[in-house]
């Protein structure tokens, strides 16, 4: 009996805290034009750009067009159940959406939608799709680098915690293979990776989740899909909701990666939505808004100020060309946002040249101050001796021809270029990354076979990793390979390459 | 082809007109036919409605209660209304 007493008060108590039902005016319309992914309102006078609108089916939509007596709605999920003359309720809440911890290793959708079937997001928080970036005080330099696992991109293009590096080629040229693999080398680097995929194809999304899996990175990876035959809406909202992950993450004074998945599809679907709200078309049928949609996007990656937690955003957008084409309107667009471009190469990817990295048009705008000493030690050569070899690389027919020296770095280019060379899926540590270059600017590896390079590789790297493990702690914790430290190294290369010459 | 000026803020000024009368338009829906007695004690509650003509509808769905549609403003003060937010509340709990 007591506890019923009990319960009854407490019912009573939370009865006279209840203020009287307050009453709300909610603002209503109606539907007069359904298009592909876009319905056309009439009413809802008092509507704000960005709000939500609920339909008699449920569905929702998002307000992103405001004429004199119309308001243009892209729909979040089913548009088909919407028909004219509907009635359209303002919810009077913008676009969010919920995030916790517990989101990593989940595959969501635009709007925080599991799609992987493992029940439903739980919220800590709800963010907003769209939030304005980190202002000019809350910033602070890069500095700490964001290792890829890629020797090429480590010594040449290095990447850093808040930096954006645009990847760019024309298709099949492995542009995800470079962001997945630097997902994969995330492992144990306090990173939580985002990989948002925009309009691709599912089975492709499918087979990226599984390789994330199958390597043990979806322990600290959120997949944001919006595939290509989900509506445009949610292509168009995929890569601000992905933002939205990354931001929680950041706040909390994490580091994060997101991966843009690729963005040339992302301008494609926002043409389609201008397209059929009929907004002023202008180059390649784009409308004028175009590099503000990509502007604001890419604005908040970050690396934020102590005082403001910290945390860092890096973005790695993803932007296909047609025939190389990097003049092109989005492409170009895009280049003059972020802070550096990996540009990959038809012609070298059938060459076998893979990653297809251009070095001589690839750059990174801030990447450099992040570079490690040690790393930053061994590849200053590198790119000296690669830079001489570009601009010889034409007379190497005429090998016979021409005098010692000049035969020489031909030979060493040649060399870099093979160790430069990497397998898909197989990051490298910043060790190993290292002693490869270091070795092979030394000029160790100049009497090898070009087709050996890569046998020579795996077995002197598996022999360091078991015999020179004491070497390797001793670079990864000095700033350069020491004297000492390289006539050790010297002894197991020597030794490995007895077994190829 | 040029449109004379004219014509052109004539059409404006109807489309202005338009719209102020569309948001000054007054809909009140209730459950049966109510008496002026208790229209005088709704438009004591609801000051809005003092501000035009009152279109007045019969919908037994609502149940009980009423709704006041002014303009694209609607405010449910019905049963029906109440009901559904229930349902939301009880149904919409993650």
């Amino acid at each position: 009996m007591e506890l019923i007493d009990k319960y009854l008060k407490e019912i009573e108590l939370e009865l006279a805290k209840q203020t009287k039902a307050k009453v709300k005016t909610t603002e209503f319309g109606t539907v007069v034009e359904v298009k592909d992914g876009v319905v056309v309102i009439e009413g809802l006078d008092n509507i704000s750009y960005g709000e939500l609108v609920e339909f008699k089916n449920k569905t929702v939509g998002y307000v992103v067009d405001l004429s004199e007596e119309s308001v243009g709605v892209i729909i979040l999920g089913d548009y088909l159940g919407i028909a004219a003359g509907d009635s359209a309720k303002a919810l009077g809440v913008t676009l969010s959406i919920p995030v916790s911890s517990s989101i990593v290793g989940r595959v969501v959708d635009s709007i925080g939608e599991p799609l992987d079937g493992k029940g439903k997001i739980k919220q800590d928080k709800r963010y907003q799709l769209e939030r304005k970036a980190s202002g000019v005080v809350e910033r602070t330099p890069v500095k700490v680098p964001l290792q890829t696992g890629i020797k090429a991109i480590d010594a040449l293009i290095p990447i850093g915690r808040g930096q954006r590096e645009l990847i760019i080629g024309d298709r099949g040229t492995g542009k995800t293979t470079i962001a997945i693999d630097t997902i994969i080398n995330q492992k144990g680097q306090d990173v939580i990776c985002i990989y948002c995929a925009v309009g691709q194809k599912n089975s492709k999304v499918a087979q990226t989740i599984s390789l994330l899996t199958k390597k043990g990175a979806m322990d600290y990876t959120v997949i944001v899909s919006s595939g290509s035959s989900d509506s445009v809406a949610m292509q168009y909202l995929a890569p601000y909701a992905a933002t939205a992950i990354a931001e929680y993450f950041m706040d909390k004074g994490r580091d994060v990666l997101v991966v843009y998945d690729d963005l040339t599809k992302h301008a494609w679907a926002y043409r389609q939505i201008s397209l059929i709200l009929r907004r002023p078309a202008g180059r390649e049928a784009y409308p004028g808004d175009v590099f503000y949609l990509h502007s604001r996007l890419l604005e908040r990656s970050c690396r934020m100020d102590k005082k403001y937690g910290g945390g860092s955003i890096t973005g790695l957008p993803i932007i296909e060309t047609l025939e190389g084409d990097v003049s092109a309107y989005i492409p170009t667009n895009v280049i003059s946002i972020t802070d550096g471009q990996i540009i990959l190469d038809v012609d070298l990817f059938n060459a076998g040249i893979r990653p297809a990295l251009n070095i001589g048009l690839s750059v990174s705008r801030v990447g450099g101050n992040a570079q490690t000493k040690l790393m930053k030690s061994v590849a200053g050569k590198l790119k000296l001796d690669l830079a001489q070899y570009r601009e010889l690389a034409a007379f190497s027919q005429f090998e016979s021809e021409l005098d010692e020296a000049t035969r020489k770095l031909l030979n060493r280019g040649a060399k870099i270029t093979q160790v430069l060379k990497q397998k898909k899926n197989n990051p490298y540590s910043l060790a190993s990354e290292v002693v490869m270059i270091w070795a092979t600017s030394q000029g160790y590896l100049d009497l090898l076979p070009l087709d050996k390079i890569p046998e020579f590789e795996e077995k002197f790297l598996e022999d360091l990793n078991g015999r020179g493990r004491k070497l390797i702690t001793i670079i990864e914790k000095g700033t350069e390979i020491a004297d000492s430290t390289g006539k050790e190294l010297k002894k197991i290369i020597d030794f490995n390459l007895k077994r190829f010459i | 082809m040029k449109i004379d000026p004219k014509i052109k803020k004539d059409l404006k000024e109807r489309l202005r007109a338009d719209l102020e009368q569309k948001k000054r338009r007054i809909t009140v829906v209730c459950a049966y036919k109510i008496g002026a007695d208790e229209i005088e004690a709704l438009k004591e509650k609801v000051p809005l409605l003092k501000t035009g003509e009152i279109k007045w509808q019969v919908d037994s769905s609502i149940i009980a209660g009423y709704v006041v549609k002014v303009g694209s403003k609607v405010l449910d003060l019905s049963l029906q209304g109440q009901l559904q937010n229930f349902k939301k509340l009880i149904y919409g709990i993650d």
